[in-house]
């Protein structure tokens, strides 16, 4: 099943649900991807990420991909591409003063603010709200362009809020003098990030981290704390909860099932871990849902 | 000759018609409006109620039911709540902020604000009839949606 809409202003939108699919190297314009069941691999140059329902990938302009499922179950997929002109126009009326905008309306030759971190966000909050209703209006309905660029103009809203959470608050959080060393820093420790993410139910350890991220063990160890206030470990930790809980509210698995979907050592530990974060079990977690 | 199956094609099939709540609150001092309000959803919205009823007599505590020309019913649910600076219009509660503020829209309704972003949820101000002012909000939780 395939959904592709391309409105008027050449923003773009579609949404398939499927086992095996293969994309292969493409340039994207800015784009969104999300998934809402399963989970989808994206090669970016050297990097492989894969996406899961609790996360969202963020391209910038010209940047090359390819993409595949491989799935045993279905796997929704929505991904949103914004005409250059759609951004670059959102980008001056966010940013410019309105004298700006009133003396020089079309100009969308400025794109050299918007260059974003290039990688997965939570997806979560306002940004979720906002696609689930974007998803569920082309679903259930045929909304018109103005309707469905208003969800879009809300969808850049909250990327920016989310970048700003993400990345701009996050970098503060570094002890260096120095912006650009900063900003260096944490490119390197969102690829340590999206390393844990995508490699989250494998035996990875430190040194595979440390490696991805183009940083020592001790150099990773002592950054990613200071910019997220977690040890690799313990962010790798919160992700294997997290899409236990996931799995626990939207699938039929057994406990043990989950386990070992999730990578955990033995039911024993995942309990102790999960309900020490949760402040109670797995069984009772599912249980409150029902 | 016109064959009998002639006009016998699989017919489309009709949406399904989903019945429409809208909750709208209120405090106190705003029970003298809640007739316009009311007026405000058959004007602009362009429903009838089903059956006769005054507000003049007080607030209903029973849900109010309407219909549009389409057969669609609303179920207009009012509830009293308690003062709160940040609301102090009548609220139209939606389970989806730019879907009605663009059907609004449509309406001719008359926003004084775009959607945005407060701790209740996603909310946008408006004109309703005789200039009352009304707030369109879908409250949001923001704990595993």
């Amino acid at each position: 099943m395939k959904y592709l809409r391309v409105l008027k202003n050449n923003n773009q939108i579609s949404s398939e649900t499927v086992k095996q699919a293969y994309y292969p190297e493409h340039i994207s314009n800015f784009s969104m991807k999300m998934v809402f069941s399963g989970n989808s691999t994206y090669n970016i140059g050297k990097r492989h990420l894969n996406l899961y329902p609790d996360s969202f990938l963020a391209l910038n302009q010209g940047t090359t991909y390819s993409s595949k499922v491989d799935s045993n179950i279905p796997v929704n997929t929505l991904s949103i591409s914004f005409a250059p002109e759609f951004l670059s126009d959102f980008y001056r009326t966010q940013f410019k003063n309105i004298n700006a905008l009133l003396d020089d309306p079309f100009n969308h030759t400025d794109h050299s603010e918007s260059y974003f971190l290039e990688t997965i966000y939570p997806f979560s909050g306002d940004m979720k709200y906002n696609i689930l209703h974007l998803k569920n209006q082309i679903e259930q309905n045929s909304p018109d362009d103005l309707l469905v660029n208003e969800y879009l103009h809300h969808c850049l809203i909250n990327y920016f809020k989310v970048y700003h959470k993400e990345v701009s608050n996050k970098s503060e959080n570094l002890s260096f003098l120095n912006k650009s060393t900063k900003i260096e820093i944490l490119k390197r420790l969102t690829f340590a990030k999206e390393y844990i993410s995508s490699n989250y139910n494998k035996n990875i350890d430190l040194q595979d981290i440390a490696q991805t991220a183009c940083l020592s063990v001790n150099h990773l160890l002592r950054t990613f704390k200071q910019a997220y206030g977690l040890s690799p470990h313990q962010y790798l930790i919160k992700v294997r909860i997290d899409r236990s809980k996931y799995l626990l509210r939207n699938t039929r698995y057994t406990i043990n099932e989950i386990v070992e979907i999730v990578g955990f050592e033995c039911p024993s530990s995942f309990i102790r871990l999960f309900k020490a974060i949760n402040t109670i079990t797995p069984g009772k977690y599912r249980l409150n849902l029902q | 000759m016109v064959s009998q199956d002639h006009n016998n094609r699989i017919k489309p099939i009709k949406p399904e018609r989903r019945p429409i709540t809208l909750r709208l609150s209120y405090v106190q001092d705003f029970v003298p409006h809640l007739a316009d309000a009311l007026d405000f959803v058959i004007e602009k919205l362009h429903f009838i109620p089903t059956e006769k009823f005054y507000l003049s007599d007080g607030p209903k505590n029973e849900p109010i039911e309407l219909s549009d020309c389409n057969g669609n019913l609303l179920t207009l649910i009012m509830k009293q709540i308690e003062y709160n600076p940040e609301f102090n219009y009548i609220i139209f509660h939606t389970d989806d902020c730019l879907r009605d503020y663009h059907k609004y829209t449509h309406a001719g309704v008359e926003f004084t604000s775009r959607p945005e972003y407060t701790d209740a949820g996603l909310r946008v101000d408006f004109l309703g009839n005789k200039e009352n002012r009304y707030t369109l909000l879908e409250e949001r939780i923001y704990t595993d949606i």
